[in-house]
Parts: structure tokens; C-alpha cells; sequence
């Protein structure tokens, strides 16, 4: 153990300064003072030496759980809803989540003309409002009389806001008709920016 | 990025694992104990996952996601009492070449010493030195001005060379 290195050395020099000098990698840029000081001298190498233990510290392996991402993830999967639709025709059932559904709705959504961006696209039940409302709404059915796609997105400067939203529309309806069978009855969009 | 702010968790995910070492790395580093480091990057993501629709990428999604961790481990920090600091230098291993066993030593020093900073100094240095984040950036995630994140490393780096000072 050696002593505490002073704020302000013997000879005067601030340890805050050659401290600046080491943490910048500047120790062989030395002034004509420094050059015969002893006090700067000794208090350099100490300083040197310090440091090179937080560039060892920096550089030290550093890893969370395994299990990190799963607990992440497991308390954001509690919370989605995971409705599913059920696909007319074919022999035995077939049923499509309605996050499938929001996918499909941001890609038509975002190559539509006059999109700049979309913030984010949502499929919603809709029509069941108060006590009926089920507080558990995992993995079940909704009707596609119920169904709601809701869109939020910005459009380029210039382009008629009606007009990019009535394309979106279709755009949507059309891309969700032909991957999945499913008419959608309703798409509601916000357009929440321009530029 | 698109697809996880439209609420695809799948996508999400794929943040989650590209980002959670560096965000546990601040965590720890401001925190001191890896299980409170791990509640903090856990709270973290989930707060991302609910703003994730407001995100409008001003700024980067990893700049974002740091601003997150590094307040909520500052308000941790800040409601804390000394007493209950746990020390991130509690690990130990098997007793090794005298060599070695200092260097061990040395760098529990310094931890104990970054633990022994202001919070705020904490961070500014954990960010600068320990991440390797720009002053800029640092700027951005901190949402401080740059002389004031010049001044808090200042005053960091000279604690922690008076501190570190006592090792030959």
C-alpha cells in the first residue's frame, strides 16, 4: 500500500490535470516540467498503473442469466392477448392468431403510397364493452364480424392524408383477404405525423 | 424495430437479446450486485416493450433503452440508504499465484471505490469509461448538458485516482 495521492501535488501540479493526460492516453506528451519532476513523475506511473485496472475492469467478461431473457419475456407474453379467428373452408379447423393478423396489416401499411413510416398496427376486438368483457382473454375466439384493425402511421409531406389512408385501407384489406381468406369489416387509422 | 413497436413480441425479442448484455453491464455497474442489475434490466425492457409505440427514433433504440437503465437504476440509487449497498466485489475465487490474487485485490478496490461515487458521477463514468459511450451520446442519455457531463467525470476519475492511488 502506498499513500493517497494528494489533489495538488508538492510541486504544484494538479493531479486532476495529469490525470486528464492518462485517461486521454496522452503520458508521452510530457512538459518540460514534468520531465524533471519528480512528483509529476511518481504520480504519473501511479496514475498509469490505476487506470490500466479500469481498462482491465472494462474489459472483463460480463454476462447475465441464461434465464434473463426468458423472465423478460414470459411476463410480456402473460400480457398479450392471443385471439385467434377461425378461417372458413377446408376440412377441419383452422384458426389464425390475430398477432399473424397485425403483422400482415403493418407490411400492407408500410408499402402503401405516401407512407413514411408506420408506428404500429393492432388488431382489436370490438363490441364487447363492460361486465361481459372477459378479464382472461387468452386463446380464444373472436368473430370477424368483431375484428379491428387499428393502424398508426405518418405520411410523407405533399400526399393527401385521405388519399393515403383510403389506399392503406384497401391495401390492407386486400393483402389480409388474400393471405388468410379473412374480409376484414373494419380498419381505423391514425395519422400521427408528416414529414 | 418496426415490426416490434407494432407490438410483435418475436421481434421484441431480438432487441431484448442483441441489447441485454450492454444494459446489464450499465445495470451492474451502477448497482454493484448482479441480482438487482437483473431486476433493473428486466423492468427495463418490459418499460421499452410498453413505450415501444411512442418510440419515434429520434434517437437510437440503444440510446433509448440506456436512458431507461441508467434512470431507473438512479432513482434506485437515490432512494437507497448507504447501508444497503450490496458490493458487486463479493465474488471469490479459488486463491491463485500471489500475482493474481492482486490484481483481484486491485480491482476490488476499484469497484468498491465506483460504488463509493455519487450516483450520478456513477453513471457518467460507468457510461464514458466502463461502456465506452460518446460524450455526446452520454449527453443524449443522461439529459444533461456536455460541460456538466465533462465536470461529473472530472470529479469521477479524480476520486477514483485517489482511491486507486494507494496501490503502488
Amino acid at each position: 500500500m502506498s499513500e493517497r495521492l494528494p489533489a495538488q501535488l508538492q510541486c504544484g501540479a494538479q493531479l486532476a490535470d495529469l490525470l486528464e493526460q492518462v485517461s486521454t492516453g496522452q503520458t508521452k506528451a510530457l512538459t518540460p516540467h514534468q520531465i524533471e519532476c519528480p512528483y509529476c513523475t511518481a504520480a504519473l506511473n501511479r496514475l498509469v498503473n490505476s487506470w490500466q485496472d479500469i481498462e482491465r475492469l472494462r474489459a472483463e467478461p460480463v454476462q447475465p442469466s441464461p434465464e434473463l431473457l426468458h423472465r423478460v419475456m414470459r411476463r410480456i407474453w402473460a400480457g398479450l392477448d392471443d385471439w385467434q379467428v377461425e378461417l372458413r373452408g377446408g376440412r377441419g379447423m383452422t384458426r389464425v392468431s390475430t398477432a399473424v393478423l397485425s403483422s400482415l396489416a403493418f407490411w400492407a401499411a408500410a408499402a402503401a403510397p405516401g407512407v413514411r413510416q408506420v408506428f404500429q398496427a393492432q388488431s382489436r376486438e370490438v363490441g364487447i364493452e363492460g361486465p361481459d368483457r372477459p378479464k382472461k382473454r387468452r386463446q380464444r375466439l373472436v368473430s370477424r364480424e368483431n375484428l379491428r384493425i387499428e393502424i398508426e402511421l405518418s405520411i410523407h409531406y405533399g400526399f393527401s392524408a385521405l388519399v393515403v389512408a383510403e389506399q392503406v385501407r384497401r391495401a390492407v384489406i386486400a393483402h389480409v383477404l388474400e393471405t388468410t381468406g379473412l374480409d376484414l369489416p373494419e380498419v381505423e387509422l391514425t395519422i400521427a405525423d408528416v414529414g | 424495430m418496426a415490426l416490434a413497436r407494432s407490438g410483435n413480441a418475436n421481434a421484441f425479442e431480438q432487441l431484448v437479446r442483441r441489447h441485454q448484455v450492454r444494459v446489464f453491464r450499465i445495470a451492474l455497474g451502477m448497482l454493484g450486485d448482479p441480482r438487482d442489475a437483473e431486476d433493473a434490466v428486466q423492468e427495463t425492457f418490459l418499460q421499452a416493450w410498453r413505450g415501444l409505440p411512442r418510440f419515434r427514433s429520434q434517437s437510437t433504440f440503444s440510446t433509448w433503452i440506456y436512458r431507461i437503465v441508467t434512470n431507473r437504476c438512479l432513482n434506485l440509487r437515490r432512494s437507497r440508504k448507504p447501508s444497503q449497498t450490496v458490493l458487486w466485489d463479493q465474488e471469490s475465487g479459488a486463491p491463485g499465484p500471489g500475482e493474481l490474487n492482486e490484481a483481484r485485490d486491485r480491482l476490488r478496490v476499484l469497484r468498491r471505490a465506483i460504488l463509493g461515487l455519487t450516483p450520478e458521477q456513477r453513471a457518467t463514468f460507468v457510461l464514458r469509461h466502463l461502456e465506452g459511450r460518446g460524450y455526446e451520446e452520454i449527453v443524449e442519455i443522461l439529459g444533461i448538458s456536455l460541460p456538466a457531463v465533462k465536470s461529473r467525470l472530472h470529479r469521477a476519475r479524480l476520486e477514483l485516482a485517489i482511491a486507486l492511488s494507494e496501490w503502488k
